[in-house]
């Protein structure tokens, strides 16, 4: 009998923890809609003018509306991050490769990075304009120029945190650069370069943002302008959303790209631990 | 009697503080600072505006969102807008109403570099032409109709406003769409002589640009909006003489600008102020040139959310309460003539 009633009491703790965490999980997504419930009805019970702050509703009914305009401009958008993003890490790991083999190379270009580095791309972005024109070409150099830096500082930050012990059984085995480099140093570099791409991404995104503001006729950049200038603020969130959804895919899939290529390096690799 | 004495010297302070209470006020410009907005800066350092009670402070238009919102939401009291941008506002629900016109004729233009020789409307089809995103694409369709194209058969390149210049000088468009007097002059001066087909020579009758403000400020505050007109026309008074130093003043905020070049398009925007629509008070406007100026962006295209009535456009009220609109109209004729 006793035995019963402390099962049933464990049981019943157990039942009142999951219901606890079942509302932790859907805490987040139960706040979302009620705040979206708030705005709906705020905005209909103040009558707040459309192009002020349009109702949830009128945004969803945008979005079905105009899906193919939003899914073309969406597209655009795409394009550019993923263009540019690749470019980026090309470019970036081309780069770091050659710093690390040549210490020359590195001692050249590193300062020339670091100044650079702490340039606003943002106020680069109209110049690359000049030099390239407006259109997918200066989407991709702004892109990129934006992405690069935290690639290559991160790569190179990876590149140099190799362990000093292993470093030496690699060089008492005669092991030559290539070996050096895709059997130690890259494996050791792959989480600094990874944290460097989760980086890139987001500013990926921001970067063609940048462009599309500044001169373009397509990409959600300028269908958040366009929704602006034409009075039409629901056109404008959907662009946003959109780009939301993008950003947050963008970002999901390179750490789901790191899950699957990358391993955890655990501290017993190292061979200089106390 | 003495408690009275006090009484009486407190109230008289009081008033005289009153009146030299300045109304903080906020005005929106259609571009970065050049010689159109000579004469609000002018004023400012003239100190026409506090003359009238009015504290201004002259803002450059928002990057990413149409002016006309902070003046029709209250935030800024009044705004120079370009007349297509001025009519989607109006056309979208926002409360906005001209209150005097500043350019009567539309000074927008397809400005193209002389060697490229794109002299009529229909050499621009397939051609790239820079586009700001505050203008109306119906206000170019006139011109495009003139040489047989539609809006598909050029591309436009959204820019930042200042950028277009640089971008025709660059190659990277073929045409800018500008102001005749405006950033033709200066690609002119920069060595890179321009052709201008002016939407004007075209047969396209609009509006400008004008000085509005929100509905809701012209009707709890007509004092104010009177002031303010008062002295923005003091303020072009003063200017007419003195367009140097007007000019200067938009040098000193905007230093890119040269004080020559701008002194030059000032000079030409003064000649366009004598006007048959100036001929009786400056700034008046009329029913037929804002509904042709309506009826030309219309609404099929989708420029327009609906079509609104000219009448709901503007008000005469305040110009025709002020004798400085009829001295303004006497000097642009004499200034020009």
């Amino acid at each position: 009998m006793t035995l019963t009633h402390a099962e049933n009491a464990a049981q019943d703790h157990s039942t009142a923890r999951n219901w606890r965490r079942s509302i932790e999980r859907a805490g987040p997504v139960l706040l979302i809609v009620l705040l979206v419930v708030l705005w709906q009805i705020l905005t209909r019970a103040l009558d707040v003018p459309k192009f002020l702050l349009p109702a949830p509703t009128d945004i969803a009914k945008l979005m079905v509306d105009e899906w193919r305009l939003i899914q073309m401009h969406s597209f655009a958008t795409i394009g550019s991050i993923v263009s540019g993003y690749i470019t980026a890490v090309l470019f970036a790991l081309a780069i770091s490769a050659l710093m690390i083999r040549f210490p020359l190379v590195e001692r050249l270009i590193m300062p020339i990075f670091v100044g650079l580095q702490s340039v606003p791309k943002i106020a680069i972005a109209p110049l690359i304009l000049v030099w390239v024109g407006a259109g997918i070409g200066s989407k991709i150099l702004v892109v990129t120029s934006i992405a690069f830096f935290p690639i290559v500082i991160n790569t190179m930050a990876g590149f140099k945190e190799v362990d000093r012990g292993l470093d030496d059984v690699f060089r008492s085995v005669d092991a030559n650069q290539r070996q050096m480099f895709f059997r130690l140093r890259l494996p050791y570099a792959m989480p600094y370069i990874f944290a460097g791409l989760r980086i890139a991404t987001t500013l990926s995104v921001l970067g063609a943002i940048v462009a599309e503001w500044l001169a373009a006729s397509n990409g959600l950049g300028y269908l958040v302008l366009s929704g602006s200038f034409n009075f039409n603020t629901a056109r404008s969130f959907a662009a946003i959303i959109a780009l939301a959804v993008i950003g947050t895919a963008f970002f999901g899939f390179m750490s789901w790209v790191e899950r699957m290529i990358s391993w955890k390096r655990e501290g017993s690799d190292s061979t200089t631990q106390m | 009697m003495r408690m009275i004495k006090t009484a009486v010297a407190l109230a008289a302070l009081m008033l005289a503080g009153a009146a030299h209470a300045q109304d903080k006020v906020i005005m929106r410009i259609n571009f970065t600072p050049w010689a159109m907005h000579a004469q609000y800066y002018g004023g400012v350092a003239q100190g026409i505006y506090k003359a009238e009670g009015i504290d201004l402070e002259i803002r450059p238009p928002s990057a990413g969102q149409q002016n006309e919102v902070f003046i029709g939401t209250g935030r800024e009291q009044f705004g120079v807008a370009n007349a297509d941008g001025f009519i989607r506002a109006r056309a979208s629900g926002v409360p906005v109403v001209a209150v005097m016109a500043d350019e009567p004729d539309t000074p927008f233009s397809v400005i193209t570099l002389k060697k490229d020789k794109y002299t009529s409307p229909s050499q621009l089809k397939g051609k790239k032409i820079s586009w700001f995103q505050s203008n109306v694409k119906g206000l170019l369709e006139p011109l495009l109709i003139k040489g047989g194209l539609t809006r598909n058969d050029i591309e436009y390149v959204n820019v930042a406003r200042g950028a277009e210049v640089q971008m025709l000088a660059a190659g990277q468009v073929d045409a800018v769409f500008g102001y005749h007097f405006g950033q033709a002059l200066t690609l002119d001066m920069r060595g890179f002589p321009t052709d201008v087909m002016p939407l004007k020579d075209h047969g396209v009758s609009f509006y400008g640009t004008v000085i509005y403000t929100s509905e809701q400020l012209l009707k709890s505050n007509p004092d104010l909006v009177k002031r303010f007109v008062r002295a923005t026309l003091k303020s072009l008074i003063w200017t007419a003489g003195n367009k140097e130093a007007a000019v200067a003043e938009v040098v000193k905020v905007s230093p890119d600008r040269d004080l020559k070049l701008e002194t030059r398009k000032l000079e030409i925007i003064y000649g366009l102020y004598n006007t048959p629509d100036y001929a009786q008070r400056f700034g008046l406007m009329d029913d037929a040139k804002w509904q042709s100026s309506i009826d030309i962006l219309g609404t099929e295209s989708g420029d327009l959310a609906k079509k609104p009535t000219a009448k709901e456009m503007y008000t005469n009220a305040i110009i025709e309460s002020l004798d400085e609109a009829k001295t303004l109209a006497d000097l642009v004729k004499k200034v020009t003539n």
